[in-house]
């Protein structure tokens, strides 16, 4: 914490407080900081649900064009498994929620025990995600490169290897067409797919919030870096609250 | 060195700062301060280069492009004309106009004036030390580095043909390297919000005391607006872009009509974010030409709080009016009904900001240096790709012209008409600032003189042909549009030659130029109240703003002892401390 | 209402476009002219009152800016009215005859037109297949477009139209033919390597020429005095194997196509590493299923798929055609 001639002397202000040296040279006071830091996290976050409204727009036009073959694809997802997502999903929002009241009242215990909860639960979650996906494509409901254009060779969905799943397609007389499908997993994928990055990326952003707690950065006059994470975190909880009914719960 | 207190909420404190009378071209040095640099100023000066460097490639391509088209190589019935050669194949000129189009639009208009000028300026303009997030800014900067090296490889590893609209399904059916230059526009549309997220706060949070919303000078004012068009229209691009990735790679059928998919569905996302980008483009060189006509008029901004409000307007409609792209793909009357409505609407506020700027001049004391030779210029070839909008906004005109070289011609006079010229002249303006050294000004009046003579003499023809029905896009054309083309071309070289004067003259004046004065232009805003070159922490003392201080001139004076100006002390009981707006 | 504006221009071009071949067309141009010339009076006013101003008001020694009106809500409210009103009347006549483009009369002569890289094609009522528009004169045609590959657009300048060909969906244009004679059509939206070729010929003929016309085409390939030959040649027109495939002996590599010329009978080497000779059943397989043998360096996907879509007898006929490009019979 000494003033060098480096571009890292940012930071390096001889305060007197214990934790007035998260004070960057450029802010006035920890409130400006503050208040600087929490108004661009919520305008990234304006432009996470913006990032995701073209895939939600997209999902409405096609179920408004489309609206049979939407409620028959989403036969095919697991409603069980999604619901025991959301559950897991808005839990962890909880511990995310109770790790900032942790930084704000200085109990560093209280927020490494929660933020490990939330960790966990975001784990949890990708693994069911994972289950999902990989039966997906173990019953060819999964789109790959195509060996030759034209050619149905990426959708080879065979009935047969999911038995019990559905009826054969061509004893259902409602069944659109197969490569119809295509449709709705190629939005399905999309939006779950993007959703795991982000909650990958969550689950990034919260293991290096651990390790400055664990290095006793945190305490009640600094705790913004878990609220901005936090919030991001809400924000990916809310948008899976919106793609599970979407997408899982439209069929009959 | 030297001990600095600081009076802060929660007590007092001492620090030390690094000698801050040390310009922030050489407090620190060697090539890796400048990689690593969180001041904002080096980063505007990253960006200069790498833009320029943007720049030129474009512009190869574009006189590539001009001379491949001097001769059309057709008929006048369409039949291939043997005696006429030309420089390259269809395929090769396909890749040419598409990396012209990408790169410029991409790397070098959208980022363009907020990441040099407004990175420059906008923490000086403020009094700050930098902007809320000098990390984020240099993140953003190597975002446009990725999004460069994105498009290079693209370049070498089978170049990309889609022109820079990339429409499906051509984007999805073509054999060149698509998803790498996808990858390039997602990564820098990502530097540009994450600028626009830095100048919003910048501006909310940083302001200083004496300063309010309606004080601000009117380029940060565009630059917010820009903000908030850079963070709600671009996501969109990115999530946009990002289908079309997944699409290509691996065969979702999203856009693909033989699974469902609608192709008109990606032209409808696409330009929800590039219609927008337009205003991202011209909405800070709006408020480059607000500060240069003021400053070089010596009078305040007439109509301060119309030009502010209209930079919002424009913001805001230019969310709505996407649909006026597709008036031919076959979207519903009403729809085009409802999109042409709300385009007519746009031209309100900028019919409005030209006349203020007009009016700005009047019985004021008005001095042709190089920058306004760039404004004026601005005003003029601005008023004519506004005026051609009108055409193009009118449903049964766009319906003749969409996609002709009347198109083409319209969106050059805005977006070079406008975004560059407006750089130039901002560049001009503010680079005694930035490297306290000052070019030649018979030189650079020259070329901004030969870059708005060759300009009009390249693009004004193509209104011409585009209106007698010339397609956009075309390698080979049919014989009766040869003559427009021809003048064409001879404009693009005086255009270039002038923008290679304007270059060489700011080498120049790196090597060679005698040391600028701190206030060469007598103007009013704060960034020029810091040193020439500013000091590493901009400012030796936080500058004391108040009401009424910008755009005001009369204590801006004329320097008795030497070139530039100065300002006089305030008087003892300041009279215009109150008097607002 | 804008008939009228427009009977004075009708009929006439200008600097800016040839003469209108339609009564909307004249419409168009005539809201062309009108938005030109208010536009050219703004433009005016903003360059006389820039120039006024610099000269003016140039900066001389001892004489600085004076005070003014920091601004004037009059002054303003004008210049935000003025052009309010200019617009919104652009806005109306724009709708206006834009209706007019889009409200196709019951009564027009339907043609399908299909987009394909980088070839025109017309289908008539009768299903006979033209690569040349030819419509009768004083009627209203309507034409149904659509494509088989990437989007395109029809744009026929002298009638002022325009409209995209999208696949997987139905656009159509209407305008009406008023006087015999020959207009350019283009490819107005990038459709790749042979995008500026993309051309096409409209033929306004009267009703006469126009039935002679119809009723040869439709039905060529029964035409005693035509040669198999000559059927080929025709067939090669229509189905757009020009757009890829000369008849000068050059090929084409990047764009897809060998020359039609000097190939017959020689041996190819394919991509696979094999090779054939190139007679009647190498061309036959190669018409319908293009991708089965490709000769080296060619690229996939390039050529369509005319399975189903041509017969035995004008497969035999393009065979023929093809052999005599090289043979020269």
């Amino acid at each position: 914490m000494s003033s060098t001639a480096t571009e890292t002397a940012h930071d390096a202000h001889h305060f007197h407080d214990d934790q007035a040296w998260h004070l960057a040279h450029h802010f006035e006071t920890p409130h400006q900081q503050f208040d600087s830091g929490k108004l661009g996290t919520w305008l990234f976050l304006v432009t996470e649900v913006l990032f995701f409204s073209g895939l939600f727009v997209a999902y409405g036009v096609y179920r408004m064009t489309r609206p049979e073959l939407f409620t028959y694809a989403s036969g095919y997802l697991d409603t069980k498994m999604g619901a025991i997502n959301t559950v897991v999903l808005i839990f962890s929002s909880l511990t995310a929620a109770w790790a900032v009241r942790c930084a704000q009242l200085g109990n560093r215990k209280g927020l490494t025990i929660n933020i490990v909860l939330t960790l966990m639960c975001a784990a949890g979650f990708m693994v069911i995600k994972y289950l999902e996906y990989s039966h997906k494509i173990h019953i060819g409901l999964f789109p790959g490169a195509p060996a030759e254009p034209g050619q149905e060779s990426m959708w080879n969905f065979n009935p047969e290897w999911a038995p019990g799943e559905k009826v054969h397609f061509a004893d259902d007389p409602n069944a659109p067409a197969l490569h119809d499908l295509k449709n709705f997993f190629g939005v399905y994928f999309c939006m779950t797919g993007l959703h795991g990055i982000h909650v990958m990326v969550g689950m990034g952003l919260w293991i290096w919030m651990l390790i400055r707690n664990l290095k006793g950065q945190f305490g009640p006059k600094f705790y913004g870096p878990v609220d901005f994470v936090a919030l991001y975190w809400h924000i990916v909880d809310i948008i899976w609250i919106f793609l599970f009914p979407l997408l899982y719960l439209i069929r009959h | 060195m030297g001990q600095h207190t600081r009076e802060l909420s929660n007590g007092t404190f001492t620090y030390e700062l690094d000698s801050p009378n040390d310009s922030y071209l050489v407090h620190f040095k060697g090539i890796k301060s400048w990689l690593l640099t969180l001041d904002h100023k080096r980063i505007a000066i990253n960006y200069l280069v790498c833009i320029s460097i943007a720049l030129l490639l474009g512009g190869i391509y574009a006189l590539l492009l001009r001379l491949d088209l001097w001769n059309g190589g057709l008929t006048a019935t369409g039949e291939v004309d043997p005696n006429q050669s030309k420089l390259l194949t269809n395929d090769q000129y396909n890749h040419a106009f598409t990396v012209h189009g990408a790169v410029m639009t991409f790397l070098v208009l959208i980022p363009g004036i907020p990441a040099i000028l407004g990175n420059f300026a906008l923490p000086l303009m403020l009094g700050a030390k930098d902007v809320a997030f000098p990390r984020l800014n240099l993140l953003s900067w190597y975002l446009w580095v990725s999004g460069l090296i994105c498009f290079l490889y693209t370049l070498f590893m089978g170049g990309l043909d889609t022109g820079w609209t990339f429409y499906t399904p051509y984007s999805v059916t073509t054999n060149t390297s698509v998803i790498s230059a996808l990858f390039g526009a997602f990564m820098l549309g990502f530097s540009s919000i994450l600028t626009g997220l830095n100048f919003i706060v910048t501006i909310h949070k940083m302001r200083p005391a004496g300063m309010g919303w309606f004080e601000m000078p009117l380029f940060l004012w565009s630059l917010y607006a820009t903000g908030i068009i850079q963070l709600l229209a671009t996501p969109v691009l990115g999530i946009t872009l990002l289908m079309l990735i997944v699409e290509r790679s691996f065969g979702l059928g999203i856009f693909d009509p033989a699974y469902g998919g609608d192709p008109v569905l990606f032209q409808h996302f696409f330009w929800f974010y590039s219609h927008p980008a337009v205003y991202v483009m011209v909405l800070p060189a709006m408020g480059v030409i607000s500060e240069l006509i003021s400053t070089f008029s010596r009078k305040p901004v007439f109509g301060y709080k119309m030009i502010a409000m209209s930079s919002v307007a424009i913001a805001f409609l230019g969310f709505l009016v996407w649909g006026h792209h597709m008036f031919t793909s076959g979207q519903s009357p009403l729809m085009g009904t409802i999109f042409s409505f709300i385009t007519f609407s746009i031209a309100i506020p900028s019919a409005i900001k030209v006349f203020n700027w007009l009016t700005t001049m009047y019985k004021g004391s008005v001095a042709l240096n190089t920058p306004m030779i760039y404004a004026l210029s601005f005003l003029g070839l601005f008023g004519i790709g506004g005026l051609t909008g009108l055409f193009l906004s009118t449903m049964a005109t766009d319906i003749m012209l969409h996609d002709t070289y009347f198109v083409v011609a319209h969106f050059h006079y805005v977006m070079v008409g406008g975004t560059i010229i407006a750089l130039l002249g901002g560049l001009h303006y503010w680079w005694p600032k930035m490297f306290g050294k000052s070019y030649n000004s018979l030189v650079a009046k020259t070329g901004g003189i030969l870059v708005f003579i060759g300009f009009n003499v390249t693009f004004f023809p193509q209104f011409v042909m585009g209106s007698r029905g010339m397609p956009r896009r075309y390698h080979m054309y049919l014989e009766q549009f040869q003559s427009f083309h021809q003048w064409s071309t001879i404009g693009a070289f005086i255009l270039g030659l002038g923008m290679f004067m304007a270059a060489g003259n700011f080498i120049w004046s790196l090597l060679r130029g005698p040391k600028a004065p701190v206030n060469p232009w007598g103007a009013s805003t704060l960034d020029w109240k810091t040193a020439t070159p500013p000091y590493y922490h901009n400012f030796d003392v936080e500058p004391e703003v108040r009401p009424g201080d910008i755009y005001h001139y009369d204590r801006i004076v004329p320097n008795p002892e030497g070139p530039g100006f100065v300002e006089k002390k305030r008087d003892a009981m300041p009279a215009e401390t109150g008097a607002k707006h | 209402m804008n008939a009228f504006f427009a009977s004075s221009e009708s009929g006439s071009g200008s600097y800016w476009y040839a003469p209108p071949a339609s009564q909307v067309a004249g419409e168009v141009f005539w809201l062309f002219d009108l938005i030109f010339w208010i536009s050219a009076i703004f433009f005016f006013v903003i360059i006389a009152m820039g120039g006024f101003m610099v000269v003016k008001y140039r900066r001389r020694p001892g004489v600085d800016a004076q005070k003014t009106d920091n601004h004037n809500t009059a002054l303003e409210l004008l210049w935000s009215v003025i052009p309010t009103i200019l617009v919104v009347a652009f806005f109306w006549f724009g709708f206006d005859i834009y209706m007019s483009l889009k409200r196709i009369p019951d009564d027009a002569y339907r043609i399908n037109v299909i987009g394909q890289k980088w070839a025109w094609s017309y289908e008539y009522p009768n299903g006979m297949i033209s690569n040349m528009l030819v419509v009768p004169q004083g009627r209203n045609i309507e034409l149904v477009l659509s494509s088989n590959d990437v989007i395109h657009s029809y744009s026929i300048p002298d009638f002022a139209t325009k409209m995209d060909a999208v696949p997987g969906r139905y656009n159509r244009l209407w305008f009406h033919a008023e006087n015999v004679g020959e207009h350019q059509v283009f490819c107005t939206e990038y459709c790749g390597d042979g995008h500026s070729t993309m051309l096409s010929r409209l033929s306004v003929r009267n009703q006469a020429a126009f039935d002679d016309w119809y009723e040869t085409e439709s039905n060529f390939m029964d035409s005693e005095t035509l040669s198999p030959v000559d059927k080929g040649k025709k067939l090669y027109g229509i189905h757009g194997c020009a757009a890829c495939h000369s008849l000068d002996g050059k090929d084409n590599v990047a764009g897809g196509g060998p020359t039609f010329k000097g190939h017959w009978g020689t041996t190819r080497s394919l991509a696979d590493g094999s090779s054939v000779t190139m007679d009647d059943n190498y061309v036959r397989e190669s018409i319908l299923r293009p991708n089965a043998k490709i000769v080296a360096g060619y690229p996939k996907d390039r050529m369509p798929n005319f399975e189903g879509r041509l017969d035995d007898r004008e497969i035999a006929a393009l065979i023929q055609f093809i052999q005599a490009q090289t043979e020269g019979k």
